[in-house]
């Protein structure tokens, strides 16, 4: 469905509950993964979901159209993941580390990982770039979203975006080849 | 026989690996997430909206209802007030009126100024109280106003 007949469908008071549950349906699927590779644990990004809907739902009259709907709603996405990392990272006073070590244990032990070794290797890899680096790889990677439509989402300059993507991917297979 | 995992640890590529996404995920909870979400969202609205409950209505009743039980007294009390101060002035003679008018040092420009001369019918008050003069008045009456002696 186009955004404009979802707008307008979210707009109109009689028909914005029919318009929510087709926006959820829609980007469900799309957030959870953009959420899930960046918490790792499934009640966490269920959480983060419900809290990212539940945003959209209470600021839709906010949305300019100079943006794609599905734009929008991944930079709430993007920001509820950072904001959760970082606080994360606050609560009881935890270095970068530890919540890294912390997040790789749940890898290891949670057997949450559907592929093979590599796949794992990679998740626990991925763990050690910054997070926004690591944002900015899961967009393009796993995701396959054009640069452009990452640098609406996270604010910064296709050119800046491609250099942390490169970098991301030279530090990932080193860290492979390493292990 | 080569361990799959043999390029691993010798030359891995990052294009060599499926971009499939990593994680699992609890059965059919992309069917039951749009519904948690709705409810979460319709939930605070409907609760927002009022619910009759007797304690409610009674509680904004009851000060209404006294406001009209009081309002219902004094008024009929006012009301019936104006009827007695009414009734007992219709029992006083015109006599006893204007001996009381004459006994509280009332002035005549105070009484005058009571009184809206628009609304009265002085004609007819005129005619009304010379009809009521005897023969002795109406002497009195010309000798102080001999002037008006021959409109009469």
């Amino acid at each position: 469905m186009e955004d404009k007949d979802l707008l307008e469908k979210l707009r109109n008071k009689e028909s914005r509950n029919y318009g929510f549950n087709l926006l959820v349906r829609e980007y469900q699927e799309r957030i959870y993964w953009h959420i899930r590779k960046m918490v790792v644990d499934h009640d966490d990004a269920d959480d983060l979901v419900q809290e990212v809907f539940i945003k959209v739902w209470k600021n839709i009259d906010k949305f300019r159209e100079d943006a794609k709907l599905y734009t929008w709603v991944y930079r709430i996405a993007t920001n509820e993941c950072l904001t959760f990392l970082a606080k994360k990272k606050r609560r009881f006073f935890l270095p970068i580390g530890d919540v890294e070590s912390e997040l790789a244990a749940k890898i290891d032990t949670d057997n949450i990982i559907t592929g093979d070794e590599i796949q794992l290797k990679l998740q626990k890899a991925l763990l050690k770039l910054p997070d926004k680096q690591r944002l900015v790889f899961n967009m393009k990677y796993f995701d396959e979203m054009k640069y452009t439509e990452i640098a609406e989402i996270t604010d910064t300059s296709v050119g800046a975006l491609k250099a942390s993507y490169h970098h991301a991917v030279k530090k990932i297979e080193e860290i492979i080849n390493q292990g | 026989m080569k361990d799959k995992n043999d390029h691993i640890k010798t030359n891995f590529k990052l294009e060599e690996l499926s971009n499939k996404q990593p994680y699992t995920v609890p059965d059919d909870y992309f069917k039951e997430l749009p519904s948690i979400i709705q409810a979460r969202v319709v939930k605070p609205e409907q609760s927002s909206t009022p619910v009759f409950s007797w304690s409610t209505a009674w509680r904004y009743a009851l000060p209404v209802i006294a406001l009209a039980i009081m309002l219902g007294y004094f008024g009929l009390r006012i009301n019936s007030d104006n009827i007695n101060v009414q009734a007992m002035i219709d029992e006083i003679s015109t006599e006893d009126l204007v001996s009381y008018i004459t006994e509280s040092e009332i002035s005549t420009d105070e009484l005058l100024s009571l009184i809206d001369i628009n609304e009265l019918d002085v004609d007819g008050m005129v005619d009304e109280n010379i009809e009521l003069l005897n023969d002795s008045e109406w002497d009195n009456l010309i000798d102080e106003y001999p002037e008006y002696e021959n409109d009469i």
